[in-house]
């Protein structure tokens, strides 16, 4: 284990100046009241916050709308692949959700059967310095989903804000390469341990949830559901995306955009058929994905315990307590089938 | 809200209703949630009050194909929406029972809802009872639109665009939209691709323009398309745009009168024809 070195609050600004003159470093910043990731240019003072930051840090790795390749009509008719962007960058600050919600995505865009080029090189550009919470925002449920506000998993760098001081430290020989600097001394001290209550959205296993696959309980479980897409690109574990060429007189991109299993575009096929119509199916669909489905594919449930899909929803409704719901439900029916029948008990 | 609970009441024993569109109260938020109350449930927990902003009237095409008989509570601007899907024939009348309540204007956070302020339609068009103080009609004024129209083109289309930049493409406007019901809608559309699906401004542009078109005549101003917008892009502006000018060459204003016609779906004589009159801006 490497070991903890300290830098004084008001060094961090000059360290991560330094950090800037190499690299292209990314910080949380408020816009509009909204916390999201932006390029540190020194202009304004350095404010980390201490829980959720409001835009997930999906659209670093796997934008919005990327484009592939290029093409123009009217020379050669050919594809030419995006040339990626090689300039290392740091992004500091983010918190234990966000590394989980990057850890998963490299299940899916790298250690699957299909590798994404594209998301590799975001990845092996970055060097991911992140913050542990300091406390639990209203949505958090982390400690709900097999994480903690100080698990490191994912980062390359992990530090902790304690009192005048932040502790540093390097998880992986990529994060060793930005501890070299004046401001950080090495020390024996390190950060107080903290306890971190359950939350209030505990769910049930995978394996309960495939079983549920039939149930009536959908339909109750998306009755107000507008079935919109804002969860699916709030959420930093929603990777899904659809391919398009978008064209102005003969030139133009091959892009793929986010797309979301929520709307009913989403399931619609060549020739009109819609495998999921109703809002009942959909919604069963992203509840699914998150709870069971990603483990059965990669080992893990996608859910990171967040709280932006709640943070987001036009109706205020929670998706957490869904699952919730859902769990009850599924305890609810165990129940029923090892009640005995009272007349079998007396004999 | 005692009389409400109780026609409810009378209704469910009577048989003339299967199931209650209405609000109940979230503990869990500590706001309110649409909900469907039906026989033998406790009404207790039914509210209406400045939190009940939400438009049910989305949700009734799927309720009356599950239930044979749907009451449901409105506030004016829900009348002037149910009005508009009764002469869609969206949904047949007999399946519903409109329970109409005065209201005295919803909030927004804490804060009375913009479209509150030039409300014109206290009381539902369309009510089998009505509950509450009915307040008399007046004309609308249409300030906020009548602002923009004083922006020169260039202003406006910043104004506009630094909004529809910022939109997301999450389809919360046409997905709350009662109005918004197409089988496969025009963003959809793959042959042709009318709209390219990406989230950036000349598509975002096209989306909400076409929308704002298609709703022309149509919309009854329930501004929920604004509220639940995540992005907070001024829609209701567009609609009440196109509202001003159906009002102002049509003398109509959607769904504040039961069984008018929308004017953009029949041709009249006496209709104005600025365009072929050359009178047109």
């Amino acid at each position: 284990m490497n070991k903890w070195h300290k830098i004084k609050k008001t060094d961090l600004q000059k360290y991560v100046s330094r950090l800037a003159e190499k690299w292209e470093v990314w910080i949380p910043r408020l816009v509009d009241g909204k916390w999201e990731f932006g390029i540190y240019d020194g202009a304004r003072d350095l404010d980390l916050p201490e829980s959720i930051i409001d835009v997930s840090l999906k659209n670093l790795f796997f934008p919005k709308r990327r484009a592939i390749a290029t093409f123009d009509e009217n020379s050669k008719w050919s594809l030419q692949p995006v040339s990626p962007e090689r300039r290392p960058r740091i992004i500091l600050g983010l918190h234990p959700c966000d590394a989980a919600g990057i850890e998963y995505m490299d299940k899916v865009f790298l250690q699957s059967e299909y590798k994404d080029v594209m998301y590799k090189n975001e990845r092996e550009r970055t060097i991911l310095v992140g913050m542990l919470c300091n406390k639990m925002g209203d949505d958090c449920h982390c400690t709900d989903r097999g994480l903690t506000p100080d698990s490191t998993s994912s980062m390359d760098v992990a530090f902790v804000n304690e009192g005048e001081w932040y502790f540093f430290r390097s998880l992986t020989d990529k994060g060793k390469r930005i501890m070299e600097s004046k401001y950080l001394k090495e020390t024996d001290e390190g950060p107080t341990k903290n306890e971190w209550p359950a939350g209030k959205y505990s769910i049930a296993s995978p394996e309960e949830f495939m079983e549920m696959y039939d149930d009536s309980i959908w339909h109750e479980l998306s009755d107000i559901c507008l079935t919109c897409g804002i969860c699916t690109y709030a959420c930093p574990t929603c990777v899904c995306f659809l391919v398009a060429d978008e064209k102005f007189k003969g030139k133009g991109e091959r892009v793929t955009v986010w797309d979301s299993c929520q709307l009913q575009s989403y399931s619609r096929m060549a020739g009109g058929q819609n495998t999921r119509k109703t809002p009942a199916s959909r919604v069963r669909n992203r509840t699914l994905d998150k709870f069971a489905y990603s483990h059965l594919r990669y080992g893990r449930i996608s859910c990171t315990g967040c709280g932006r899909c709640i943070m987001v929803c036009p109706l205020k409704r929670s998706f957490p307590q869904l699952g919730a719901r859902l769990s009850e439900r599924i305890r609810e029916k165990e129940k029923e089938r090892t009640k005995v029948p009272a007349e079998s008990k007396e004999e | 809200m005692k009389e409400l609970r109780k026609k409810i009441k009378e209704l469910f024993e009577n048989g003339e209703v299967d199931a209650v569109l209405g609000y109940r109260e979230d503990p869990a938020t500590g706001g309110v949630k649409a909900a469907v109350f039906k026989k033998d449930e406790t009404l207790d927990d039914m509210v209406f009050d400045g939190r009940c902003i939400q438009n049910l009237v989305n949700y009734l095409p799927t309720l009356v194909a599950r239930y044979r008989k749907v009451g449901v509570v409105l506030k004016g601007c829900d009348g002037r929406s149910l009005v508009t899907q009764l002469v869609e024939h969206r949904i047949s009348k007999s399946q519903i029972i409109a329970l109409g309540i005065g209201c005295e204007g919803v909030e927004i956070d804490g804060r009375e809802a913009e479209k509150c302020g030039d409300c014109a339609t206290h009381m539902s068009p369309v009510a089998d009872y009505e509950f509450g103080e009915k307040e008399e009609k007046k004309e609308p004024t249409f300030a906020r639109v009548e602002e923009i129209e004083k922006m020169s083109p260039v202003e406006r289309w910043k104004f506009f665009a630094d909004y529809f930049a910022k939109c997301e493409r999450c389809y919360a406007c046409r997905q709350i939209c009662p109005s918004c019901y197409c089988e496969i809608c025009i963003a959809d559309q793959q042959e042709p691709k009318w709209i390219e699906p990406s989230a950036k401004l000349s598509a975002n542009t096209m989306w909400h323009l076409i929308r704002a078109y298609h709703l022309a005549g149509r919309c009854a101003d329930c501004g929920e398309c604004e509220r639940v917008c995540p992005q907070d892009i001024p829609l209701r502006l567009l609609n009440n745009a196109l509202e001003k000018a159906v009002h102002e060459m049509f003398g109509v204003r959607p769904g504040t009168v039961p069984e008018e016609v929308p004017p953009l779906v029949v041709l009249n004589k006496d209709d104005p024809d600025r365009i072929l009159e050359g009178k047109n801006e």
